[in-house]
């Protein structure tokens, strides 16, 4: 049997169908850490970025027909990005209202090694500003810059914007652009 | 090809080809304007890139992909199939005002403001007096060394090797004998289809007692049926049964399995203490800790569950993990980490052995400890938030019984460490419980603390099972036990005594385990004979008290 880790997306994904468990295996762990960051990214809590990461890799596991085999132009990665970041927001949504209370009663119970109180404080507040200027772009901007930073290629996040590849460039350099000019507005001081 | 910004950003994410790029770069060499175009580029880009860095995981927040293929394969099970078991959800409800664990967390803290008591996470939050640092750095030294009593000796060794006592400063290891042979080849995990877990449910209290491995089974055993007990407990060191990974050392266990459960007598093991080769790379092998992929645990105590089936009864998931040197090292305490192992652990186990009781792994009673070097680096979890904690992270479910360890130190076994005094306990007034008021210096503390903790997670039909406790008596104590000086065998005898027929009583406390039968005759003068019954009054009570 051929070594799996060189086999293409597309061609473990060939594999995959024909009932090779073993490339499913491959394809998880390709792709899993850049799935979870995403998503880490979005939702900035552990628990909840894995169980939504393995909610991504269920439903490529139990219907792996959703992406169409197209040879070698079958985008894996952009569907795996594709659902993660749209399970990302959906369930971003749903958290915004128990995270207020979290925040409030965050001291009464710590969480793993205690830390000083006052540098996780500061990480918290850095990184929701972050992520409170990405909820407040178009929403194609703030999964382009996500995504991007997370290492996908412009062929991978063409699959998952749905756009064409040759765009990507542009729609990147002005995303960039728009985040910086609202996060500079809004956090003047940085 | 045409020359604009598209084309200059592509350039910039070397995502073009060789001969676009070379294009590129002759237009570059002609334009100074698309010089400055892409140095424009390239400073928002890292800008940008600088922020969004943020948000990235750290080594805290960090997945294992390993683990998570793991759990998705025993999720999905080998017929493809979603398993009858579902991953507990790793947050309360999604209301948050509707999660039984914060309302009764609400009612907890305005109870004790009302009271005037400080609560444990805002003394810890808001900084420390300079009276409380030096109590809890005199804690910090009585829980540790304490701790260290009230484990058993951790390498059991291979039979007819050194007895060791691990965890204990300057205690060497038992010798290797020979370099070990070449591993064989990594079998591959092959999860196995879970099966409906199993109706274990409500455990029913029992009595136990924790022996030696090394020490005389038959003699032991006969010590177990003269005390009308059922249960013995071991402690098995995953690293000494697999101490190379995928060849199994079985030899020192199976007789000992064998000659108890030829007598009926039923056996509970603590499976802890993972090998080097399982461990993280960057954690402190000086002490235990777990291993860095959850899910070799799982497949090891999965083979003890198959090969002991019958022989063992009960498997404790671990052992003390809110302490620093049962969790790999100084801050690296975790529940979150914690309730994936036991999310992996116990279907494996029922998978291959349904009627095995799952046990979690017994915490140490203990404060919130930070280390005195390095007020970043948590020494010891406060068991009762740890309990919180692993509720949270979604362990409801992934056990049959909650393991404890509610040591007694000089108070008595039905004192309320809120009110008790030294006089009551005859104790040394400027020791621990007299100091610093704390639930985790009494039993009944810890006790009544986990039963409230399950009951506000809806899990009060589950038992607590007692995996250690026990009262110690020494004359010339070494450093970190001179409570056991306050002791005296009367009151040992009669502390034992009334904890084992106060947990009788309470309808949610499973089998009891005794701190311990005979290391004062295995590892003589040591701090683990403390505790030991074998010729002492206490045996003698416990032999006469109705069962």
């Amino acid at each position: 049997m051929s070594d799996q880790t060189t086999l293409s997306d597309a061609n473990l994904l060939t594999h995959w169908h024909a009932g090779e468990a073993a490339s499913f295996e491959t394809l998880f762990l390709r792709h899993y850490n850049r799935v979870y960051a995403a998503l880490f990214a979005l939702l900035g809590h552990k628990a909840d970025a894995e169980d939504l990461a393995q909610q991504v890799f269920l439903k490529l596991y139990y219907a792996p027909e959703r992406i169409q085999l197209q040879g070698d132009e079958t985008n894996v990665a952009g569907w795996l990005y594709r659902v993660a970041i749209n399970e990302g927001y959906n369930a971003l949504r749903s958290q915004k209202r128990r995270w207020a209370w979290q925040e409030k009663f965050a001291w009464a119970w710590p969480f793993n090694s205690p830390g000083d109180p006052a540098q996780q404080a500061e990480s918290r507040d850095a990184q929701a500003r972050v992520r409170q200027i990405l909820l407040d772009m178009k929403p194609r901007d703030a999964k382009l810059l996500l995504l991007r930073h997370n290492g996908l290629s412009y062929a991978e996040l063409a699959a998952v914007l749905e756009v064409a590849p040759g765009s990507i460039g542009s729609l990147l350099t002005r995303a960039e652009r728009a985040f910086k000019e609202k996060y500079q507005r809004a956090f003047p001081e940085e | 090809m045409r020359f604009d910004e598209t084309s200059l950003r592509a350039y910039l994410d070397e995502e073009l080809s060789l001969p676009e790029r070379a294009q590129v770069d002759q237009w570059l060499a002609e334009s100074p304007q698309a010089q400055v175009v892409l140095a424009q580029m390239r400073q928002t880009r890292e800008q940008v890139n600088q922020v969004l860095n943020r948000l990235d995981p750290t080594a805290e927040t960090a997945s294992s992909a390993s683990a998570a293929l793991g759990k998705l394969q025993i999720q999905v099970g080998s017929n493809g199939e979603v398993a009858a078991l579902e991953v507990a959800p790793s947050q309360p409800s999604t209301v948050m005002w509707e999660s039984p664990s914060l309302r009764y967390e609400l009612k907890t803290i305005f109870k004790k403001l009302r009271k005037g008591q400080l609560i444990r996470g805002v003394t810890m939050l808001k900084g420390f007096a300079l009276i409380a640092a030096t109590a809890l750095l005199i804690i910090t030294g009585a829980i540790t060394l304490t701790r260290i009593g009230l484990n058993q000796a951790g390498s059991v060794g291979g039979v007819g090797g050194a007895q060791t006592g691990s965890g204990l400063p300057g205690v060497i290891e038992a010798a290797a004998t020979a370099p070990p042979p070449p591993p064989p080849p990594t079998p591959t995990y092959t999860p196995v289809p879970p099966t409906p877990i199993s109706a274990t449910g409500n455990i029913t209290f029992s009595y136990g007692i924790q022996a030696d491995p090394l020490g005389d089974a038959e003699a032991n055993i006969g010590h177990i049926k003269k005390l009308g007990f059922e249960w013995v407990k071991f402690q098995m060191p995953w690293k000494q049964v697999e101490a190379t990974q995928g060849s199994y050392d079985w030899a020192s266990w199976d007789p000992v399995l064998d000659a108890y459960a030829a007598q009926g007598v039923k056996v509970m093991l603590t499976v802890v203490k993972a090998p080097d080769w399982a461990r993280p790379a960057d954690d402190d092998k000086s002490v235990e800790g777990p291993p860095a992929d959850p899910a070799k645990y799982a497949e090891f105590v999965a083979k003890v569950a198959e090969r002991y089936r019958g022989k063992v009864q009960a498997i404790e998931i671990w052992n003390e993990q809110n302490l620093w040197y049962e969790a790999g090292g100084k801050g690296r305490i975790n529940a979150a980490d914690y309730v994936k192992l036991l999310q992996l652990v116990y279907p494996a186990i029922k998978a291959v052995n349904n009627d095995l009781i799952v046990i979690g792994g017994g915490l140490t009673p203990a404060g919130n400890v930070a280390d005195p070097q390095n007020a970043k680096l948590a020494l010891a979890v406060d068991d009762v938030d740890y309990l919180k904690q692993m509720y949270m992270q979604g362990v409801k479910g992934y056990f049959d019984v909650l393991g404890a360890h509610p040591a007694g130190y000089s108070c008595p076994a039905l004192a309320d460490w809120r009110t008790v005094t030294p006089e009551e306990a005859s104790a040394d007034p400027n020791f621990g419980l007299f100091t610093t008021r704390h639930h985790s210096w009494c039993f009944l503390g810890t006790m009544e603390a986990y039963r409230e903790v399950m009951l506000a997670n809806d899990d009060g039909d589950k038992a607590i099972a007692i995996t250690e406790f026990g009262w110690g008596v020494a004359n010339n104590p070494q450093p970190g036990y001179q409570y056991t000086a306050d002791n005296t065998p009367a009151e040992q005898s009669k502390w034992i005594v009334e904890a084992y027929e106060w947990g009788k009583k309470q309808g949610w406390v499973g089998p009891m385990f005794l701190w311990n039968l005979d290391y004062s005759i295995t590892i003589p003068g040591t701090e683990l004979g403390y505790f030991s019954i074998l010729n002492t009054p206490a045996y003698d009570a416990l032999v006469k008290m109705p069962k």
